[in-house]
């Protein structure tokens, strides 16, 4: 199946332009959506999903024109929101039973093995019996993701979904997704960048609601080979330098500047190639770096 | 620093929509109000008060500030609460609780913001009525001069206090309690309040507790002018009486108590329990093995087939009716209003304080109607709760993807809140079963509870849901959702004034339907059915609209949303709306049919230019002579089943005056004309007039003098559909009573037509004053008597049919009773001469019979009625007894009580027949062991048979004074028997309520007080005035003395007329009978208007060796007599008036006073004292301690005796 983004635009009525004519072809696997906050990423995500209509274009999934037959698209959807609440005064498994009605399983014992199985992949099933009112942000993370996951779907829309997760439970839940991602759309939206490293197919960066960037990871960072260089520098000197030269990143190293720099040859004397990372594009584009047409 | 807070608060008050919203719909409100008093609207005159006062009267002025702040409890809740709760609603808390601002700060800052926002809100009132009353367009006439302290003075003492009481209690407890909930039902028990107080004020006993239970101080306001006269009420500012002063300092020391118990226990902190409220409990995790096998993705599949949507909707009802329950929300107003309702159920119709049985209507009555507000706020409230719910907790993205259709949340939730309501009237229903018990009444009628709860009630509550909820879903705004309720409600009550009071129009119109045990709902279930049928189609309608429109995601403009709806438009939705609008268009129709085409409808303001112009045409016609019906006979046939009467008869006239009469007006119903209608004598009908129904005959040759004519009638009516107000009860299932001038030719002008209000006189060209009666003493006015001038005393023959089981009466003896065509014939005939008013009775009846003193003596009874048929049956006897005693023999072989449907509650009396309600007297509850307990029954069987005697032996002419002469005097024949059966004590309850009732009615008249000797109909002075007066006189001047005074009086008038009997005559004989001394008490009680202003000063008693004790005390009496719109002036002091000195007694465990000594003093100056010797311990002295006197402050007529 495939998803296909056309000419999308959608500007808010505080004059906000969220997405701005973004077109993507998107296949089975896994797609991550990167971008700063504030990128248009959710709107995007909300809009495929169907919740929210865009001013112009076309999504469609598969045969199914998501503006036009909502419905048939909520039957193979699996969303899970970049921020929302759960009914606090009900426990985990009743919501659950619940949504997995609402997703259409309505056999109890088909039911009850999925329930049993989703919550324990998300390491919830000892606190099944818990309000959700007292789950930590965490676990209602990991219960998101887990209705998310009922119903077979074969579009799968997670918004940040390792946002407040812990280092042990990001990696379960990669596992999870990784293996559910074979055979379905999974757009996953992230400021994570290994997140989309990690898991991803495909990728697109978007910034204020454009694409800027759109291909499979490992093919769009070889382009990057022998262009990304890193090296300390005094911190007094960074500012100078930022202004000369394209700076992909900078982080504090023992008291000095350790940055990467975006450049054909060795920009400043004692850098080293190094070899690009999906950050590099990340901060690259964001930071709106001449890529030279590299990409 | 607090001020910073202030500052910010209000700067941030004042950026709100909310707030000008606020300010301007209570602006806009007041401004409405204001113009629609002042008659700026084409529809009919709105009355608030009286037309006797200006509609800026200081009174209504501070009436109306005061009502608002009522409404202003909801909008205070939501500022207050607002600024209490809002830093943990968007979890700002810990921001600002780490600033270096004190929390003493904080908590005056903001709730000194808020309650300079909602004075700020208040003063929309003030503002819209001030202005309002200023417009020139208005009524100048009925507008006083502008009094800026007629404003400012309610603003200080009832609206401030208000804000600030308010105000405290709900900030502190949103400040304290983190929550909103606890605010919301503050706010609920301070309307309760309100609402308990309003119901406590029925009777004078509880009145001072009422004033000051009610938080808002409108109690005490209304406790304190309520005998205001027009004068004081357009004159004075509310003045700072005892109770409600009591009642501001009460309520402001609560204010004052919770605004620093909140300042004292509120701390920054992260954590407060309020009142030991238990944090979040945490469950232990369940630490079982998690299970190994993990399902494949894939493997499990949903299905989309009927069943899984079924199966869908069937969970999320469940689930939405569950959180319903669990909503605390619903839960606190639900059980508030319960446990008030449980508080409350002493309002079970009283009347003069006395109880009335509590069945099964009756208590659905009282309970289902104080419950319809606070069911209309859950309404409201509840609709925006769960329309909303996810889209608070932000559960909406999640719930809104699920693959489930539109209508399925919406459906669902729907239906949750149609049945809280539902749940809440089986509460009602178990409430109401329990008061029943309580009061060991046990004759329950599960059947009506059903009826009136669940098919009359829940209907009604189903369609708010649905405008409610569909209110919410299309404007998408919780906050505009309730308001549109709100205007809404108020559009039910002014769509009148504009003009737009046909039932079509108003959503959920047609609901009401009257009850009585004798039919049920009979008469109105057609019309019942109709309108539900016509709302329902016309809820699917909006329910179909409003799913199209059924948010699901985050749409922003309304573009979008129409676009979205555009949609979503399928071959269901197309269907849906088709159907039900067909189905609307078609019941729509129906009624339409009925209310506009069988039957008229026409604006109220038709009505009353239809009545001015009725005086403008045929005024000229007033008084003038007809012949004079001489004796009427002929035949009534009802058909209950069919609401049908068929009636024919023969009038034989005869010319009474000294002059030929070549022209008869005759009165006939446009709508039903008469079917026959034949003279005897040559003559010509020369007009018809079908909008009056006014006949103009002309004879030629006249009638002359002495002549004998006759005139041969008959006609129909039939119950037609039912009408825009209602459905025509002339004719019903069971308990028909039809008046004669109903069915019967009458002639000329009927001054009764006429308007009567003044300004509504004046919009229409007509002099403001109707004209009055003639004096008592016009010698035209004497020729005809007080009950028409159609005829002098008449002889009366009817045959009656009716329904094979029922039972037709009207006046006269049974000479032939027989069936025919399985119906049942009556056959009627009165051997004396009667007045020409009389009715026809139709029903279902038990007849409880008693033979005495060979007297037929009859009650036809509801069967189910048979509570107080001894009482009434006693009431007849004693009466008999008594008043022959009096005032000469009863004159007939009978007497008869008739039961009719509570749809009127009044008894009227007919010679030897007296149709009575059901809701007066035949289902009263007297306590026979309880001396205080005033027995109803017994007292209104007393009045009517007193009738037997005024005017049915002795008539008053067709002049001022008159109805005294009827319902005065027979208002005095029940006193004095009371006085005689019952005692002194059941006598002083009910004329405390007789002096009660004619002071507020004073109050409340709209044109002039008049004398007795004026009176023209005045319940207030025919009744209360007089039944209170003539005691007291025949008290003073000597019961046997007066009660000879009133026999001679009846004899020298029994029977006769033209002259008719006169009040003039009749003041004359009493004084004939007075002592000089008391002549003044004569002419004061009859041609004046006059009032004591009666105290007592001060007492003290001694103890003296022999056990016994001397009382002193001092009393200070004033008398003023007070012109007809209430304007005073001091009358000198010669007069005897009663002192007293009350003991205690103790009667069944409860302690009573009762008088130890009581004695006439002859009083001159304005301060006396009296010292006595008394045998018993004194308790209280003073002056008036009986209350014989008419006085507007009677609780400080006696104080306590000092040791």
């Amino acid at each position: 199946m495939q998803l296909l983004i056309e000419n999308v635009s959608k500007t808010y009525s505080n004059d906000v332009k969220a997405l701005r004519n973004v077109s993507l072809e998107i296949g089975n696997g896994m797609f991550g959506l990167l971008g700063p906050n504030g990128a248009g990423k959710s709107t995007l995500m909300r809009t495929i999903a169907g919740l929210q209509e865009s001013d112009t274009g076309r999504i469609t999934v598969g045969d199914i024109d998501v503006s036009k037959e909502k419905h048939e698209l909520r039957k193979i959807l699996g969303y899970l929101p970049q921020e929302f609440g759960l009914y606090p005064k009900v426990n985990a498994l009743e919501l659950f039973d619940h949504l997995a009605i609402m997703k259409g399983i309505s056999n109890k014992s088909d039911r009850e093995k999925l329930t049993k199985s989703l919550l324990s992949q998300t390491n919830l099933w000892k606190y099944r019996n818990r309000k959700l009112g007292t789950f930590s942000g965490g676990m209602k993370q990991r219960f998101g993701i887990a209705q998310a996951l009922i119903g077979d779907p074969k579009l799968i829309i997670v918004d940040e979904p390792t946002a407040g997760l812990d280092p042990t439970e990001r990696n379960r839940f990669h596992n999870l997704l990784s293996e559910i991602g074979e055979n379905v759309i999974v757009i996953l939206s992230t400021h994570i960048v290994e997140d989309v490293s990690d898991l991803c197919g495909n990728m697109a960066i978007i910034k204020d609601g454009q694409v800027k960037v759109v291909g499979e990871p490992q093919a769009l960072i070889k382009e990057l080979t022998t262009q990304v260089w890193t090296g300390l520098v005094e911190k007094k000197d960074f500012k100078s330098i930022k202004k000369n030269h394209q700076v992909i990143s900078s982080r504090l190293s023992m008291g000095k500047v350790q940055i990467r720099v975006l450049d054909d040859n060795e920009p400043i004397a004692g850098f080293s190639q190094t070899s690009p990372e999906i950050e590099d594009l990340y901060f690259a584009t964001i930071n709106e770096l001449d890529l030279k047409g590299k990409i | 620093m607090w001020k910073n807070i202030l500052y910010f608060e209000l700067q941030q008050g004042f950026k709100k929509v909310s707030v000008w919203i606020y300010f301007t719909i209570f602006f806009a409100l007041a401004f409405l109000i204001a113009n629609i008093l002042g008659g700026a609207f084409t529809g009919a005159s709105i009355v608030i008060g009286n037309q006797g006062t200006n509609i800026n009267s200081p009174l209504l002025i501070a009436e109306l500030q005061t009502v608002f702040t009522i409404f202003g409890v909801l909008i205070c809740a939501a500022i207050f609460g607002n600024a209490g709760y809002r830093d943990y609603e968007t979890n700002m808390f810990p921001l600002i609780f780490t600033t270096p601002v004190t929390p003493a700060s904080y908590y005056i800052g903001r709730f000194s913001g808020s309650f300079l926002l909602s004075i700020f809100i208040q003063l929309g009132i003030t503002l819209g009525l001030a202005i309002g009353f200023l417009m020139p367009y208005l009524d100048q006439d009925a507008i006083g001069i502008f009094r800026i302290d007629a404003y400012i003075h309610p603003l200080l003492v009832m609206v401030i206090p208000n804000i600030f009481l308010v105000g405290s209690i709900l900030f502190t407890l949103a400040i304290l309690s983190r929550r909103m909930l606890p605010t919301y039902l503050a706010s609920v028990v301070l309307l309760f309040g309100y609402l308990t107080s309003s119901n406590l004020t029925s009777d004078i006993e509880t009145r001072w507790i009422a004033t000051l239970l009610d938080p808002f101080g409108g109690e005490a306001v209304g406790d304190l002018v309520k005998y205001w006269t027009p004068n004081e009420r357009d004159t004075l500012l509310i003045p700072f009486g005892k109770w409600l002063v009591l009642n501001r300092l009460i309520w402001l020391f609560i204010g004052a108590a919770f605004f620093l118990f909140g300042m004292k226990k509120f701390s920054f902190s992260k954590e407060y329990k309020l009142f030991g409220f238990k944090g979040k409990k945490y469950s232990q995790p369940n630490n079982d093995k998690v299970p190994e096998s993990s399902v494949v993705h894939g493997s499990i599949s949903p299905i989309f087939d009927s069943f899984t949507t079924w199966y869908q909707f069937k969970t999320q009802l469940k689930i939405e009716i569950k959180r319903a329950f669990r909503d605390p929300y619903f839960l606190a107003i639900a059980g508030t209003a319960a446990g008030f309702l449980l508080l409350n159920q002493s309002a079970i119709g009283k009347m003069y304080g006395v109880n009335t049985l509590p069945v099964t209507y009756e208590v659905l009555s009282v309970l289902s109607g104080s419950f319809a507000l606070f069911m209309i706020i859950i309404i409201t409230f509840y609709s925006g709760q769960i329309i909303w719910k996810e889209r608070e907790l932000r559960a909406d993205q999640i719930m809104d993807s699920l693959p489930v259709p539109n209508w399925i949340p919406m459906i669902s939730k729907l239906v949750a809140l149609i049945i809280l309501p539902g749940i809440m009237l089986a509460v009602l229903l178990f409430i109401g079963i329990g008061i029943q018990t309580w009061k060991g009444f046990y004759d329950y009628e599960i059947a009506l509870y059903f009826k009136k709860l669940f098919i009359l009630d829940w209907t009604r509550y189903m369609l708010l849901c649905v405008l409610a909820f569909s209110f919410q879903i299309i404007v998408n705004h919780k906050y505009l959702g309730h308001f549109l309720m709100i205007l809404y409600f108020l559009f039910g009550i002014f769509a009148g004034q504009l003009g737009l009071n046909h039932t079509l129009y108003y959503f959920g119109s047609g609901s009401g339907a009257p009850y009585s045990d004798m039919n049920g709902y009979a008469p109105y279930i057609e019309r019942l059915i109709s309108y539900k049928l016509y709302w329902i189609s016309f809820s699917l309608l909006i329910i179909a609209i409003s799913n199209l429109f059924w948010v699901r995601g985050s749409f922003g403009n309304l573009k979008s949303r129409f676009l979205i709806a555009k949609n979503r438009i399928n071959q269901f939705s197309i269907i849906g709306i088709v159907l039900s609008f067909s189905m609307f268009a078609l019941f729509g129709g129906y009624i339409f049919y009925n209310t506009n085409v069988i039957n008229e409808y026409h604006q109220p303001k038709y009505y009353e230019k239809l009545s001015a112009d009725y005086e403008k045409k045929y005024k000229i016609y007033k008084g003038k002579q007809f012949p004079k019906i001489t004796s009427i006979s002929g035949e009534v046939h009802l058909y209950p089943k069919e609401s049908k009467v068929e009636f024919s008869g023969v009038y034989n006239l005869k010319n009474k005056t000294d002059n030929g009469i070549d022209t008869i007006h005759s009165n006939f119903s446009s709508r039903d004309p008469y079917e026959t209608y034949i003279w005897s004598a040559p003559n010509e009908l020369v007009d018809r007039d079908s909008v009056f129904g006014w006949d103009t005959y002309v004879f030629d040759p006249p009638i002359s003098p002495g002549e004998e004519i006759s005139l041969t009638f008959s006609g129909s009516r039939k119950r037609k559909g039912f009408s825009n107000s209602g459905v025509d009860m002339t004719v019903i299932d069971n308990g028909t009573m039809i008046f004669s001038s109903q069915l019967l030719p009458t002639f000329g002008y009927n001054s009764d037509r006429e308007l009567s209000q003044k300004r509504t006189r004046k919009k229409y060209g007509l002099n403001e004053e109707k004209e009055p009666m003639k004096a008592y003493d016009d010698k035209n006015g004497l020729k005809n008597g007080i009950l028409g001038d159609d005829a002098d005393w008449v002889n009366y023959e009817m045959v009656m049919s009716t329904d094979i089981d029922q039972i037709a009466i009207t006046p006269g003896y049974l000479i032939k009773e027989w069936e025919e065509e399985n119906r049942k014939y009556f056959h009627y005939k009165m051997d004396k001469p009667i007045h020409n008013l009389f009715a026809f009775v139709s029903g279902r009846y038990e007849v409880y019979q008693e033979t005495w003193n060979g007297l037929n003596l009859e009650i036809l009874h509801h069967p189910k009625h048979n509570y107080n048929l001894e009482t009434m049956m006693n009431g007849m006897k004693k009466s008999i007894e008594y008043y022959s005693e009096l005032y000469g023999p009863y004159p007939y072989r009978q007497c008869r009580i008739i039961e009719f449907p509570r749809y009127s509650s009044f008894a009227v009396s007919f010679p030897n027949t007296i149709p009575f309600s059901e809701s007066i007297g035949f289902v009263m509850d007297v306590d026979p062991n309880d001396p205080e307990d005033l027995d109803m029954p017994f007292w209104v069987t007393a009045h009517e048979m007193g009738h037997q005697w005024w005017p049915h032996q002795t008539a008053g002419g067709d002049v001022q004074g008159s109805a005294f002469l009827s319902e005065g005097l027979s208002e005095y024949s029940a006193v004095s028997l009371l006085a005689k059966e019952k005692g002194e004590k059941q006598l002083r309850k009910f004329l405390k309520y007789e002096l009660d009732k004619y002071l507020m009615g004073r109050a409340m008249e709209s044109r002039h007080e008049p004398s007795i000797m004026k009176t023209e109909g005045q319940q207030y002075i025919h009744y209360n005035k007089a039944g209170l007066m003539m005691y007291t006189l025949s008290d003073f001047i000597g019961p046997e003395r007066f009660n000879n005074a009133l026999k001679k009086f009846m004899d020298k008038y029994r029977y006769k007329s033209s002259p008719y009997a006169d009040i003039g005559t009749f003041v004359k004989m009493i004084k004939d009978d007075t002592p000089d001394d008391l002549v003044y008490l004569v002419d004061d009680t009859f041609s004046k208007i006059t009032l004591y202003e009666n105290k007592a000063k001060n007492a003290s008693a001694i103890l003296n060796d022999d056990g016994s004790y001397d009382v002193t005390f001092t009393v200070e009496a004033k008398k003023v007599y007070s012109d007809s719109t209430g304007v005073q002036t001091k009358a000198k002091l010669n007069d005897w008036l009663e002192i007293g000195i009350l003991g205690e007694d103790e009667l069944s465990g409860e302690k009573i006073e009762i008088p130890i000594l009581l004695e006439k003093v002859f009083i001159t100056d304005s301060v006396t004292t009296f010292t006595y010797n008394v045998n018993q311990k004194p308790v209280k002295a003073g002056i008036d301690p009986m209350n014989k006197f008419i006085d507007r402050v009677i609780d400080d007529n006696i104080v306590r005796v000092e040791f």
